[in-house]
C-alpha cells in the first residue's frame, strides 16, 4: 500500500570477497598506510538455496524455502503488472488497485484482511512499481491457512464498490501530497524520469497525477484487475517454518480452482512491444523547478540499461564507485575536498524490465549556485572515468555488495524478495547464482568501458530544484 | 589466492529458538560484554554502549558531532585513508546519540574483523577532529537545517521535541541547534572523546559466530578504555514538568500543502515502569492497520495515508506521541477525530475484541523480534540501559497475556487527559484560522526550531 520504486539493484545488491588471509595478516597492526598490501581477489563459491519450485496447471508459479529457525514465515505474491501496463486514462490505476485489494471480497468484508492477520501478530503491506505489484506479509506460522485463504480469495473475488473506491482515492491523494508535494526532491526525480523515458510507458508517475487519480473509475479498474490478477500472471514465494508438501497441498486446494486468463500472454506480448520502450534522448536538456529549498538539489541522468544485461552489472558497480560511501570518487571530490560544492551525493543505475536510467543526485551547498555546481560536474565528466575507476575500487564495491547480500538473506522476507525478483525478471529463481557470477565477472575495463560510453559522451538531462528557479520557467 | 567457500544458506538447515541460552555474559578486563551467538552467517555486529549522551553536552550537538567525526582523521591517517580502509572491507559504522546514552555500531564480514576493529580502536585512541573536516561538517549541518522544510516530518519531530519538553534538559535535538554549530571546535571534541574513553561506563554487545570473541585481545589491548570509567548519566525529571493545561502550537512553513499533526506528552520515570502496558496501549492506538487511529482516520474517513502512535523511553523519562498528516482543509476534523478516539478509550467505549486483537497481535509478533541478530541486540541494549532484567524480554508474551482491558483504560486516563497534552501542527500560516476553534494557538515560525 505504499508506493515504492523497486530497483533490481537494491534487491540483488551482491557480491564478493575482500582479501582474506593475507590482508588479515598485513592489517594485524594498523600500518603506516592503511591500504597497503591488499590482496585484491578471492574466489567465492556459493552453495545452493534449497528451493522447491512448482508450476500449477493454471500457471501459478510457487517457490518454497523451508527455514525452521523460528515459527514464522514470509509470504510474497508478485503480479507481473506495473504502471507501464496502464493505458492512457488509467494512469495511477495499478497503484490504486493495489490499495483496493485490501478492501474486501464476497467472502471477506472490508478490514478483514488486516484484522485476521494482525490479531495474531502478522503484518502485511504491498508496493507498486513501474514493472510489478508485490503483496507481502510476515506472519507467525499459525496464519499459514489464513493467508492462503485470503490471498487466493482476493485473486479471484475482489469486490470494488464505489464508496470504497472514492474513499481510497482520498487516501492516495494524501499519499501523493506526502510523497511529492511536500517532498520536492521526489518531484524532481519524477521530472527526470518523465524526461528520460519521454513517450515510453515508463514516463508517467506510478502514483499518477491528481487529475489521473480523480478520474479513475470502478469499471476500468475492475477490468484491469480481471486482466492482470490471474494465477498465470503471478509468482508466489513462501519462506519460513513451513512444510513444503503440506503447503503445496494447501495451495493447490485454494489456488487450484482459479482459472487462468487465457488471452493474457497474447495481450501482454502486444502491450510489451519493444518499440514502445525505446528511449530517445536526442539532446542535452536543463530543467529548472522551483522549490522551497535555499540549497539547490539536482539530478543528472543518462539513458541506462534494462535489468540483467552485462552492461547493467557494470553500471551498478560504476554507480557505487562514484558515490557509495565517503571514500567514493564523487564524495571525495565534491563533499570531502578542500573546496566542497555539495553536502550529499548519490548515484544509481535504475534498471527496469525494458529500460533504465543512470543518475547522479546531490544537494548543493547553499553558498554555491546551481549553475556553478552543474558546470563543474559536467567539466569533470570528461576525465572522471579515467580517474575514478581502478582495480581496487572495483574490488571494494564487490566486497560491499557481499555484505549487503548477507544482510538481505538474514530474514525470510529478504530471501522471498530475492527469489521472487529473479523469477519475475528472468523466469528462473536460480538466476541469483548467475547474478552473483555476473558481478564477479565484471572487470575493471568493463566498468571503464560503460563509463566512457556514457558519461563523457551521451546526452544527459539535468534537473534542478531550487528556491531561485523561477516558477514561470518550469517546463 | 585463497579459496573461500561461503555456505550462504546454512541458516536454512539450522534449528534455533529465541532464548537467553543464545546469549553469554563475559568480563573483558573490567569491560562487561554480552555475546549473542549467531552462527548462521560469516558476519558480525558490535555495539559499543557509552553511559552518557547528549545530556552531557555543554554545547548542544557536541557528543553527536564527536561520534560523527570520529573517522575524520587521526595523527597517522587522513579522513580519506580511514574511510577507504573501512569501506574496502564493506564495514558499516555509525553512531547513535540519545539524551542518556550513546552507541557506536560496527558490522562487517568475520574474516575482516581484526583489521576493522584495530582501526576502530585506533580511531577511539587517536582521533584528532581536524579543523578542515570540522568546518566542512559544520557547513553541511547548517545547510541541512536551513533546508529542513524539504522534510516536514523531520521538522515536525524536531519542533515537537522542543515544545513538548520545554524547560527540561531533554528538549535540545541530539544533533544540536543552528545557533550552537559555530561553537563546536576541535579541542572540545577531543576532550569529549577523552571523557568518553576515560570516565564513562561502557558495555560491549556482540553478535556473530564464536570467533567474534577473538575481539577480546584487540579491545583490551588497543581500545583506550579505562577499567575505572564508571560514570553513568542520570537526570531525573520533576513531576512539575507535566503540564496542567493543553498547549497548542502552529509551526508555520511557507507553501506547505499538508498539515503534520503531533499530539503527546512526556512520561515521567514512574510512568514508564509498566513497559508491557505502554507498548500495548501504543499498539492499540496506532500500531498497525487495524489500530484505532488508522481505522478512524484512514479507513473510515480517508483523511490521511498514515497515522501512528510511538512510544519511546529512556531510564528516566519517556514520550508518547500520536502523529498523522492531512490536507490543510481537514486539519480540524483530523484533530477532533484523534481527540474523540482518546476520549473513547478513556471512557472504555470500545469493543473488547479490539483490545484482544491488539494484545494477541503483540504476542503473535513476538518471534519477529529475534529474526535478525541486530534487532535482538538492540533490545538487550535497551533493557540493560533502563535497568530491566533481560530475562523480562523472554517473559514478555506471558506478561502481556496477563494484562486486562481495565488496566489499559486506567493507563490511558493517566496519560491522555487533554490538559496534559501538547498539540503541534506543522503547516502553512493559513491553518491558524482553521485551528482557532481549538482555543489559544501559539504561532511560531519554523525557523525558531532550527
Amino acid at each position: 500500500m505504499f508506493l515504492k520504486k523497486t530497483s533490481f539493484l537494491i534487491l540483488s545488491s551482491f557480491f564478493f570477497s575482500s582479501c582474506v588471509g593475507q590482508a588479515v595478516k598485513t592489517m594485524a597492526q594498523v600500518p603506516k598506510s592503511p591500504n597497503a598490501n591488499l590482496n585484491l581477489k578471492t574466489e567465492v563459491k556459493v552453495e545452493d538455496l534449497k528451493v522447491h519450485k512448482e508450476t500449477f496447471s493454471n500457471g501459478l508459479k510457487v517457490l518454497i524455502v523451508e527455514n525452521h529457525k523460528l515459527p514464522i514465515f514470509s509470504y510474497y505474491t508478485f503480479f507481473d503488472v506495473g504502471s507501464r501496463n496502464e493505458p492512457e486514462g488509467l494512469y495511477g490505476g495499478t497503484h490504486l488497485l493495489e490499495h483496493l485489494m485490501f478492501k474486501g471480497t464476497e467472502k471477506f468484508k472490508e478490514g478483514d484482511f488486516q484484522q485476521l492477520l494482525e490479531e495474531k501478530g502478522g503484518e502485511t503491506n504491498a508496493y507498486t512499481s513501474n514493472d510489478v505489484t508485490v503483496y507481502h506479509a510476515n506472519l507467525p506460522l499459525s496464519l499459514l491457512p489464513t493467508i492462503v485463504d485470503l490471498e487466493s480469495d482476493r485473486m479471484s473475488h475482489l469486490v470494488i464498490n464505489k464508496e470504497s473506491l472514492e474513499k481510497e482515492k482520498l487516501v492516495v491523494l494524501e499519499e501523493r501530497r506526502m510523497r511529492y508535494e511536500n517532498a520536492p526532491q521526489s518531484r524532481a526525480h519524477q521530472k527526470l524520469f518523465s524526461s528520460l523515458f519521454d513517450k515510453t510507458p515508463y514516463a508517467h508517475p506510478v502514483i499518477g497525477s491528481e487529475e489521473d487519480i480523480k478520474g479513475l473509475n470502478q469499471k476500468d479498474i475492475y477490468t484491469y484487475f480481471k486482466r492482470y490478477y490471474s494465477p498465470n500472471n503471478a509468482i508466489l514465494v513462501i519462506v519460513g517454518d513451513v512444510d513444503t508438501n503440506k503447503t503445496i497441498a494447501l495451495l493447490k486446494e485454494k489456488y487450484g480452482p482459479i482459472a487462468a486468463a487465457n488471452d493474457l500472454d497474447e495481450y501482454k506480448k502486444k502491450n510489451d512491444d519493444q518499440k514502445k520502450y525505446v528511449q530517445k534522448i536526442n539532446k542535452e536538456e536543463i530543467i529548472r523547478l522551483h522549490g522551497p529549498n535555499a540549497a539547490g538539489h539536482f539530478f543528472i541522468g543518462f539513458k541506462g540499461e534494462s535489468a540483467g544485461t552485462k552492461r547493467a552489472y557494470a553500471l551498478d558497480i560504476l554507480a557505487s564507485i562514484l558515490a557509495d560511501g565517503e571514500s567514493s570518487y564523487l564524495s571525495q571530490n565534491y563533499i570531502m575536498g578542500k573546496n566542497p560544492l555539495l553536502s550529499s551525493i548519490r548515484a544509481s543505475s535504475f534498471n527496469m524490465k525494458y529500460g533504465g536510467v543512470f543518475f547522479i543526485e546531490g544537494d548543493i551547498l547553499e553558498k554555491v549556485t546551481v549553475k556553478v555546481a552543474r558546470e563543474k560536474i559536467l567539466k569533470d565528466f570528461k576525465t572522471l572515468c579515467a580517474k575514478a575507476i581502478d582495480d581496487r575500487n572495483v574490488q571494494k564495491i564487490k566486497n560491499q555488495y557481499l555484505v549487503g547480500f548477507y544482510e538481505g538473506l538474514k530474514t525470510n522476507a529478504g530471501v522471498a524478495s530475492l527469489l521472487g525478483t529473479m523469477e519475475r525478471l528472468f523466469g528462473d529463481y536460480s538466476y541469483y547464482k548467475k547474478d552473483l557470477a555476473a558481478y564477479q565477472d565484471v572487470k575493471t575495463q568493463d566498468v571503464k568501458k560503460v563509463c566512457l560510453e556514457m558519461i563523457p559522451t551521451s546526452n544527459w538531462t539535468f534537473v534542478s530544484l531550487w528556491k531561485f528557479n523561477r516558477k514561470e520557467n518550469e517546463q | 589466492m585463497k579459496k573461500l567457500t561461503l555456505a550462504l544458506f546454512f541458516l536454512l538447515l539450522c534449528q534455533g529458538t529465541f532464548s537467553q541460552e543464545k546469549t553469554e555474559k563475559m568480563d573483558w578486563d573490567g569491560l562487561p560484554v554480552l555475546w549473542l551467538s549467531e552462527p548462521y552467517f560469516p558476519t558480525y555486529d558490535v555495539v559499543f554502549y557509552f553511559a552518557d549522551g547528549a545530556l552531557g553536552d555543554q554545547v548542544s550537538g557536541e557528543t553527536d558531532t564527536m561520534f560523527n567525526l570520529l573517522a575524520s582523521g587521526t595523527r597517522r591517517f587522513e579522513q580519506k585513508d580511514i574511510s577507504d580502509h573501512l569501506e574496502y572491507y564493506g564495514v558499516g559504522y555509525s553512531s547513535e546519540v540519545t539524551p542518556e546514552y550513546s552507541l557506536f555500531h560496527v558490522s562487517g564480514l568475520m574474516k575482516d574483523l581484526k583489521p576493522t576493529m584495530k582501526m576502530i580502536c585506533h580511531l577511539f585512541s587517536d582521533a584528532t577532529f581536524p579543523d578542515e573536516e570540522l568546518k566542512r561538517f559544520k557547513n553541511i549541518r547548517k545547510d541541512r537545517l536551513n533546508n529542513i522544510t524539504s522534510s516536514l516530518d523531520a521538522l515536525g519531530s524536531r519542533a515537537f521535541r522542543a515544545v513538548s519538553m520545554e524547560g527540561t534538559p531533554f528538549s535540545a535535538p541530539m544533533g544540536g541547534r543552528l545557533k550552537d554549530v559555530d561553537h563546536w571546535n576541535s579541542k572540545a571534541l577531543k576532550e569529549k572523546l577523552h571523557y568518553m574513553n576515560s570516565k564513562v561506563s561502557k558495555k560491549i554487545y556482540l553478535s556473530g559466530p564464536s570467533s567474534v570473541l577473538e575481539l577480546k585481545d584487540i579491545i583490551t589491548r588497543e581500545c583506550p578504555w579505562k577499567k575505572t570509567a564508571n560514570f553513568v548519566r542520570n537526570v531525573e525529571m520533576s513531576d512539575k514538568l507535566i503540564q496542567k493545561k493543553e498547549v497548542i502550537y502552529l509551526v508555520t512553513v511557507p507553501q506547505a500543502t499538508q498539515a503534520y499533526i503531533y499530539m503527546g506528552r512526556v512520561l515521567l520515570k514512574k510512568e514508564i515502569q509498566n513497559l508491557e502496558m505502554l507498548e500495548l496501549l501504543s499498539s492499540f492506538l496506532g500500531g498497525g492497520f487495524s489500530s484505532k487511529l488508522m481505522q478512524e482516520i484512514r479507513v473510515k474517513r480517508g483523511l490521511s495515508y498514515g497515522a501512528e502512535a510511538s512510544l519511546s523511553g529512556q531510564r528516566n523519562y519517556g514520550r508518547f506521541i500520536l502523529s498523522t498528516y492531512t490536507k490543510n482543509e481537514s486539519v480540524l476534523e483530523t484533530i477532533k477525530v484523534i481527540r474523540s478516539t482518546l476520549d473513547d478509550i478513556m471512557d472504555n467505549k470500545f469493543e473488547g475484541k479490539e483490545f484482544v486483537t491488539a494484545k494477541e497481535g503483540l504476542v503473535g509478533s513476538y518471534p519477529f523480534r529475534f529474526e535478525k541478530g541486530t534487532a535482538y541486540l538492540t533490545q538487550l541494549v535497551y533493557f540493560d540501559h533502563i535497568g530491566k532484567n533481560p530475562e523480562e524480554l523472554y517473559r514478555f508474551p506471558t506478561s502481556l497475556g496477563n494484562l486486562k482491558q481495565s488496566e489499559m483504560v486506567e493507563m490511558a486516563k493517566n496519560i491522555f487527559p487533554k490538559s496534559n497534552l501538547t498539540l503541534t501542527v506543522i503547516g502553512s500560516k493559513d491553518l491558524a484560522e482553521k485551528l482557532r476553534p481549538l482555543g489559544e494557538v501559539k504561532i511560531v515560525p519554523y525557523t525558531d526550531f532550527l
